[in-house]
């Protein structure tokens, strides 16, 4: 896959680093202002595909990208699954019990477990739509 | 009604309201057939939207009975002061894990979709 | 009640989409019309007149919020939408290499 001209791949070196900055504080505040895992993933996720976009590189190399991003999505529910069964086990017998302290809300450091949720969430679902486009793009170089 | 509305897309897509024939401009039946299937597909939905939209409340005026809790004690019990976060992610927290498993499901079927030839 | 005829409007034009066009990606783009009016119209149902957004600011005392409810469905539907619509362009992708074409009419012979 041909990668763009000197311009646009100077420019994009500055900018991806500025959009994941930005998810990753959309993600992180999730329970201070509107926003939350879904929306944060799908930022991250587009930094990392105009980087793709931009350089454009030979199919081996996104090929072992593909794999290692699709390993990092499963961790990413696995260890949600974790999460919820300790919850399960200490106070009462419920799914997803909130165990962690809640402090004063409107605080950075509050709300029990919601920001680690919202942290495993964004890495899933940015996971999710990397995974989806190098799939796109390496069946499309295939066939040449 | 739809079925007949989708033959109509098969062979005579680009042919006009009127044909001539032997001189004289008639009005072509198949164009016209299709034309008032439609319209009467469309007024029907509508007419039973209308009538069930009207059970609503009217627009701006919402009692919120479920969310009564959510909204005057959501801080405290869960500490987060995004009411959303809170109820996605503390008070419905099953719908997110399923939610979750949505798109894992996705990927696996893309990935089993767009498979290459493996190798001997 | 004229903002809800609006959105069963949309509907409508997603759906019209999907029946008389010829080509596959022209359909996927109906189907996503429709997913968008109906997220349109559950969203909207829960607005409250001079109501803020649901988010507790410090020192503000407003008790007057929108439902959040609806708003939290609404994000989980907005996913579906989009695991459904990556599914549908997986299989369009499948189906132009074997055939060659995107028009649905030479799309007929169930090949071995």
């Amino acid at each position: 896959m041909t990668g763009m001209t000197n311009i646009v791949k100077t420019v994009t070196r500055i900018i991806g680093g500025v959009v994941f900055l930005f998810g990753l504080y959309i993600v992180t505040h999730g329970h201070l202002s509107p926003g939350g895992g879904f929306a944060g993933g799908t930022i991250i996720a587009g930094a990392f595909i105009l980087l793709v976009l931009a350089y454009g590189d030979n199919i081996m190399h996104l090929r072992r990208i593909k794999e290692e991003s699709s390993a990092l999505e499963n961790i990413a529910i696995f260890c949600i699954l974790i999460m919820a069964t300790v919850g399960f086990m200490l106070g009462a017998k419920v799914f997803f019990n909130n165990f962690l302290p809640t402090g004063v809300a409107g605080q950075l450091i509050s709300a029990g477990f919601i920001p680690l949720f919202n942290i495993l969430i964004g890495i899933e679902v940015a996971a999710a739509l990397f995974t989806i486009f190098l799939a796109f793009v390496i069946f499309k170089e295939e066939e040449k | 009604m739809i079925a007949v509305i989708r033959i109509s897309t098969r062979e005579d897509l680009t042919e006009g309201a009127t044909i001539k024939v032997e001189g004289v401009r008639y009005v072509n039946l198949r164009s016209a057939v299709y034309f008032v299937t439609g319209l009467l597909f469309v007024l029907g939905f509508m007419y039973y939207f209308i009538k069930s939209t009207l059970n609503l409340d009217p627009f701006g005026v919402h009692s919120a009975r479920m969310a009564q809790v959510y909204i005057e004690q959501g801080a405290e019990l869960t500490g987060s002061a995004n009411l959303v976060a809170g109820v996605l992610f503390d008070f419905r927290a099953y719908d997110t894990l399923g939610e979750a498993t949505i798109l894992i499901t996705a990927v696996v079927g893309i990935l089993t979709v767009l498979r290459l030839k493996g190798r001997k | 009640m004229i903002l809800y005829f609006l959105c069963f409007v949309l509907f409508l034009v997603g759906l019209y989409g999907v029946i008389t066009r010829r080509n596959v990606i022209k359909i996927v783009l109906g189907i996503c019309i429709m997913e968008y009016s109906i997220n349109l119209l559950l969203v909207l149902i829960g607005y409250v007149h001079d109501g803020a957004a649901p988010i507790i600011v410090k020192g503000s005392t407003e008790t007057n919020f929108v439902d959040p409810l609806p708003q939290a469905m609404v994000l989980t539907v907005i996913v579906i939408g989009l695991a459904t619509t990556a599914m549908l362009l997986a299989i369009a992708i499948r189906v132009y290499r074997k055939h060659g074409t995107f028009d649905i009419r030479e799309i007929k012979n169930l090949k071995g």
